[in-house]
């Protein structure tokens, strides 16, 4: 019974080990990883041949037969297999459509298993390795060896749930899990997003290696199933119906869904047959999976149940809006977006940063103080066409520093066309765009983030399963511990980094009114709120440049107030900003002037009420056709007239 | 020289089979938008369907269109009980591949409940196989080309001239603009996945009798060769399908002929890596379906 | 005489409405344009009424019957058809087979029916086996009211009909919605472009910030001076 009880236990760690893996690479990351038995198999037959010694039964060839110690073949398992996995997904790095990506990790490792199933020499192709020898070097029991391997492969999962954790918590988690919801967005704030992908995924294939090397050490043999599919299938069922993203998801689904489900499906009368046990287990699988994607999709442990999704500063109590200075109680009774404002001016860290004042005495190198005035962004003669059609055409203006401007214009003016290219989506097709006297035509998002560029979005994006909080925290730039090893090896490095990202956040957050939604998942929020943390987002990147796109659309009045108010004490910090608008309440009460374009090109530019009144500005909004063609809009943009 | 020919000629053969499985992806994938997994159980299934009903003495063609009939209805109960409730919730296309992969599984392993894994001998001894010109082709192989020629003809015709399959055209170019003509979306899929259904079952039984063994792994076996085919030719493109199953076939084949016959559906599998790393539009243009 | 009547059009959700008790009449034979600002709810009022939309309050009444919600397959076979703003024809069909999709309701022969739509479109004729995606952009949107034409509607909502035309096919645009009109169809049209709108409407509903602002004959609100303030925001 207790050779029974620990024979369970560690095919359970094994398997747990593999959960553990995959969920790195798909829970963490999102890259679905189909084929993620190979890599286990790829471990296992390397441990096997770097151990076995030489082959010496005829009829039996395989590779390599080294005679080296087990843990040595172990760790040669986990790296090979490692490397594979880079392989494999530099091969994709180009830009897959998520489904595509599995379909080509299929391929690559049915082709792999096609090789090793076929060509003798490898692994002794379709007969396997038998007789690999135990760690122990075959001397002992049945039940003690059990016990060893128990100990042996607990401390492994330990060890590797402990990296799982750690990554976690660390900004490289937050990098990963970032890119998983919106690797778009993880861009527009500075990132290249598949460096910390493929460092997961190699991790990820390390653990499904070592997996491997424990099985075979355990079992003692290994063929090629024909069932290898199945496997990754099960150990995707697994995580999925655990919970993904989480350790505790893949620790559950491995334990319940794959041993527990082992074990009850043997004792089903009537199906005696040891086939009929894997095909009826198969299937109940496949049928909790569908079930729990379709009713649960987050799995059994959501990851938004971890204690880390918890601020661990309680949110400030807030005292009351009387007791706030500058006037930010809102109409009592009114609706809004915005909850109690608990802060009443910007975190003193993004200020500093933004102004360019840091504790030293000299301002940092290429961040000098924004003095108004100044002239910092220059567009000179843009165009841009899709597909025939000319939305922004010599197009030309200035921004000056710390202001904000307007850009109005009627339907189709080549507005939102011109922020895209402003923040890098775009490339002028013609003409130049000047940032503080650079040229910065070609740059992508993420490199116009890194010069200071931060935006908000047409329509919200927001990271919608990760908190509010951290979705803010994400845009901070030059964050250490993005990488694994920082993540892993060096925590002193990066801590006290995140207790100082997570004040400033909270203060943003609490400065917008949304102190009371620090960790509720983002997807949860309103759309108004969403605009809301898209600022806080934005300021947490200390940018020279904000650029808003209709930042006031489909919220509340109160809380367009509130948004123009906080643009203006944004502004007064020396931000620049632009902002794209119609609602004329707003931009009167926000705007320093304002551009009015039609047809791809500035039609004037003055006060707003001023230009309001202007007989060409009134003609353009009627129609009046002046011989160009109208435009479509910007595809991806939000919806709205 | 000879080998060559000879090897093209069996990739016909094997073409032809291929062709009636990804013009069914085809369908399905251009009013769906989405590649279900679960098609190559499918074909293991309308092979075992048809099986058991010429065991049980029914006449062959019947058989064959009774394995036909139970694909088909099972392609419409999956849309109506699987995929459907998913696409009206709108998931991300990952979600729904592994949708298919799970039912690709209890499907396989439903026939291993119902019928055990071991391997069964589906055959017609129709003759040996005759020199045609300069292939060396079965009558069973002939037969085969023959009837996916008919088939992929009748389907065309229908596509081009009937109301209901210009219906489906119309749904698969723009779902919406379909419905604004009074066009019923729900039923063109359907009545889609239904077509689908049937033809997959058929080029089900024409690999088993190619093969002349049916295991519940077969159909599974083939998906990538299909999905080959299917991306060569643009995905949701089926005219494209019937081109690249022709190219994917006999490319297997003649690669096969050279190197270990073993390596064979590797080479397919690698095809369909390549394709989609750098050419996912395929050889014709697809629609709207790549990142 | 009205033959499409919406009333107390409520929607949006979780922020304030994105339209707020709107109503609008359309009668039959004549055309009623919808004006307004960037972001006034114009496209949602059209989609709403198709049933595109989920609405929280309102009604929308056709000949005489309550459509609410019925969304345009079940619409256009009661005679409201819809002419959407974006991807309007079947573009991978030809221009005959979009025709023929637009009769897709109608029983019997449809040469006919497509014979007569084709006299009123002479440019489509030339090309009728033509691939619809290679016609120009003004050409697909005549193709589009063709369609739109075949499917004999008693009454059609068409969003931004003139959106991306040049100003030649904005006035071809105009001047077949007139020949349309001309047959008895009564027709919504929701336009950007106000000023070509209002030369050819009939009557004008104004919205703003999802409520109804002004309304009334064009010939009247061509001449108030807060029209042109209204629609600049």
């Amino acid at each position: 019974m207790l050779f029974f009880l620990t024979d369970l236990l560690v095919l359970g760690c094994i398997n747990s080990i593999m959960v553990v893996g995959l969920n790195l690479q798909y829970g963490y990351s999102g890259l679905l990883n189909f084929a993620f038995y190979i890599y286990v198999a790829i471990g296992a037959y390397l441990a096997a041949v770097t151990t076995m010694g030489p082959a010496t039964i005829p009829g039996i060839t395989y590779a390599l037969g080294w005679t080296l110690p087990w843990w040595a073949g172990l760790i040669i398992g986990g790296l090979v297999a490692a490397i594979f996995g880079a392989f494999v997904f530099l091969l994709t790095v180009r830009r897959l459509r998520s489904d595509y990506l599995a379909i080509v990790t299929v391929a690559v490792a049915f082709i792999m298993w096609n090789l090793i199933d076929t060509y003798q020499p490898l692994f002794d192709g379709d007969t396997g390795l038998f007789n690999v020898p135990q760690i122990t070097g075959n001397a002992s029991s049945t039940e003690g060896y059990s016990a060893v391997m128990l100990v042996l492969s607990a401390a492994c999962l330990a060890l590797f749930v402990w990296t799982s954790r750690r990554i976690f918590r660390s900004p490289f988690g937050r990098l990963l899990r970032s890119t998983r919801e919106d690797e778009e967005v993880t861009s527009a704030f500075g990132r290249v997003t598949w460096r910390p992908q493929i460092a997961v995924f190699t991790i990820g294939s390390f653990l499904a290696g070592i997996a491997g090397g424990l099985l075979i050490f355990y079992i003692s043999a290994w063929t090629p199933s024909a069932f290898l599919p199945l496997e990754s299938f099960i150990l995707l069922a697994a995580l999925i119906v655990g919970g993904s993203g989480n350790y505790w998801g893949a620790l559950l689904g491995a334990f319940v869904l794959i041993e527990a489900l082992a074990e009850i499906a043997r004792y089903v009368p009537s199906f005696g047959n040891g086939a009929n046990v894997g095909a009826l287990r198969a299937v109940v699988i496949g049928v909790v999976l569908i079930l729990m994607l379709r009713y649960r999709p987050e799995g059994i442990i959501p990851e938004r149940w971890l204690k880390w999704y918890r601020t661990r500063r309680p949110a400030p109590e807030p005292a009351g809006a009387s007791a706030l200075a500058g006037g930010t109680a809102s109409d009592a009774g009114a609706p809004s977006d915005a909850g109690v404002i608990t802060e009443d001016r910007l975190p003193a860290a993004t200020v500093a940063e933004v102004a360019g004042v840091t504790d030293a005495t000299a301002p940092a190198p290429g961040k000098q103080a924004d003095a108004p005035g100044q002239v910092l962004v220059d567009i000179r003669n843009v165009a841009y066409s899709y597909g025939g059609v000319r939305a922004v055409a010599d197009c030309s203006f200035g921004i000056s520093r710390g202001t904000v401007t307007g850009l109005i214009g009627p339907n189709g003016a080549g507005k939102s066309t011109l922020v895209e290219l402003l923040s890098g989506r775009l490339t002028p097709q013609s003409g130049e765009i000047l940032l503080d006297g650079r040229s910065i035509g070609r740059q992508r998002p993420a490199g116009m983030s890194r010069l200071g560029v931060a935006r908000t979005f047409q329509t919200a994006r927001v990271l919608a399963r990760l908190p509010v909080i951290e979705n803010v925290m994400i845009a901070a730039p030059g964050q250490r511990g993005e990488g694994p090893l920082a993540a892993l090896f060096w925590q002193r490095g990066w801590r006290d980094q995140e207790a100082a990202l997570r004040e400033e956040a909270t203060e943003l957050l609490g400065w917008l009114g949304l102190s009371s939604h620090l960790d509720s998942p983002a997807g949860s929020l309103s759309g108004g709120q969403r605009r809301l943390m898209e600022i806080a987002r934005a300021l947490m990147a200390h940018p020279r440049l904000l650029l808003m796109d209709e930042p006031t659309a489909g919220v509340f009045p109160e809380t367009s107030r509130l948004i123009a108010r906080r643009v203006r004490e944004i502004a007064a910090t020396g931000v620049t900003v632009l902002l794209i608008a119609h609602n004329m309440a707003f931009l009167s009460s926000v705007a320093d002037d304002v551009v009015v374009m039609a047809e791809g090109r500035v039609l004037t530019r003055g006060p707003l009420a001023e230009v309001r009144e202007h007989k060409d500005v009134i003609a353009a909004y009627l129609g009046a056709a002046a011989g160009e063609s109208r435009v479509p809009r910007v595809p991806s943009a939000g919806g709205g007239e | 020289m000879n080998q060559l020919l000879q090897a093209v000629g069996f990739g016909l053969a094997t073409a032809s089979v291929v062709a009636l499985a990804a013009v069914a992806v085809s369908l399905q994938v251009s009013v769906t938008n989405f590649f279900n997994f679960a098609f190559g159980d499918f074909m293991s299934l309308g092979a075992y369907v048809a099986w058991t009903a010429s065991q049980a003495g029914v006449n062959f063609v019947l058989s064959v269109l009774i394995g036909g009939a139970a694909v088909g209805v099972l392609g419409v109960l999956a849309n109506f009980l699987v995929f459907r409730p998913f696409m009206r919730r709108g998931v991300r296309p990952v979600t729904l591949l592994i949708v298919g992969v799970g039912l690709a599984f209890i499907i396989q392993n439903a026939l291993i409940l119902i019928w055990t894994p071991s391997p069964r001998r589906f055959s017609l001894n129709l003759g040996n196989a005759l020199h045609i010109g300069p292939f060396l082709l079965t009558p069973g192989d002939l037969i085969m080309i023959g009837a996916s020629a008919a088939l992929l003809l009748l389907l065309h015709l229908m596509l081009t001239y009937t109301k209901f399959g210009k219906a489906i055209r119309a749904t698969s170019n723009n779902i919406d603009l379909a419905q604004s003509c009074g066009i019923d979306s729900d039923r063109v899929i359907s009545l889609t996945w239904f077509i689908a259904g049937l033809l997959t079952a058929l080029a089900g039984v024409g690999l088993v009798l190619q093969e002349s063994t049916l295991s519940p792994t077969t159909g599974f076996s083939e998906l990538f060769i299909i999905f080959g085919a299917v991306i060569l030719g643009g995905i949701g493109r089926p005219y494209g399908a019937m081109l690249g199953a022709l190219i994917v076939g006999v490319l297997t084949e003649v690669a096969g002929a050279y190197v270990n016959a073993a390596y064979k559906t590797s080479i397919a599998f690698g095809v369909v890596i390549l394709l989609l790393l750098f050419r996912p539009q395929g050889l014709i243009k697809a629609r709207g379906l790549i990142r | 005489m009205a033959i499409l009547r919406a009333e107390g059009i409520t929607a949006g959700y979780d922020g304030p409405p994105v339209l707020d008790d709107v109503a609008v009449t359309a009668e039959e034979g004549k055309t009623t344009v919808i004006l307004g600002p960037n972001g006034a709810g114009k496209s949602t009022l059209a989609k709403a009424i198709l049933g595109l939309l989920r609405i929280s309050s309102g009604h929308v009444h056709f000949a005489g019957q309550e459509v609410t919600g019925l969304g345009p397959h079940r619409l256009v076979r009661r005679g409201l058809g819809y002419l959407p703003q974006l991807a309007s024809i079947f573009d991978d069909m030809s221009v005959l087979e979009n025709l023929e999709m637009g009769g897709y309701t109608l029983r019997g022969n449809l040469r006919q029916r497509i014979a007569r739509v084709l006299e009123l479109f002479p440019d489509l004729a030339a090309d009728k086996r033509k691939k619809a995606g290679e016609l120009s952009g003004g050409q697909q949107r005549m193709l589009a009211l063709a369609r739109l034409l075949m499917t004999d509607p008693v009454a059609a909502i068409l969003d931004e009909p003139t959106a991306g035309l040049s100003p030649l096919y904005a006035g071809r645009v105009w001047e077949q919605i007139g020949r349309i009109r001309g047959s008895g169809v009564g027709l919504l049209v929701v336009e950007q472009n106000a000023s070509l709108a209002m030369e050819h409407a009939d009557s004008v509903y104004l919205l703003a910030q999802g409520r109804n602002v002004l309304s009334g004959d064009a010939a009247e609100m061509r001449e108030r001076a807060e029209v042109a303030r209204i629609l600049v925001g």
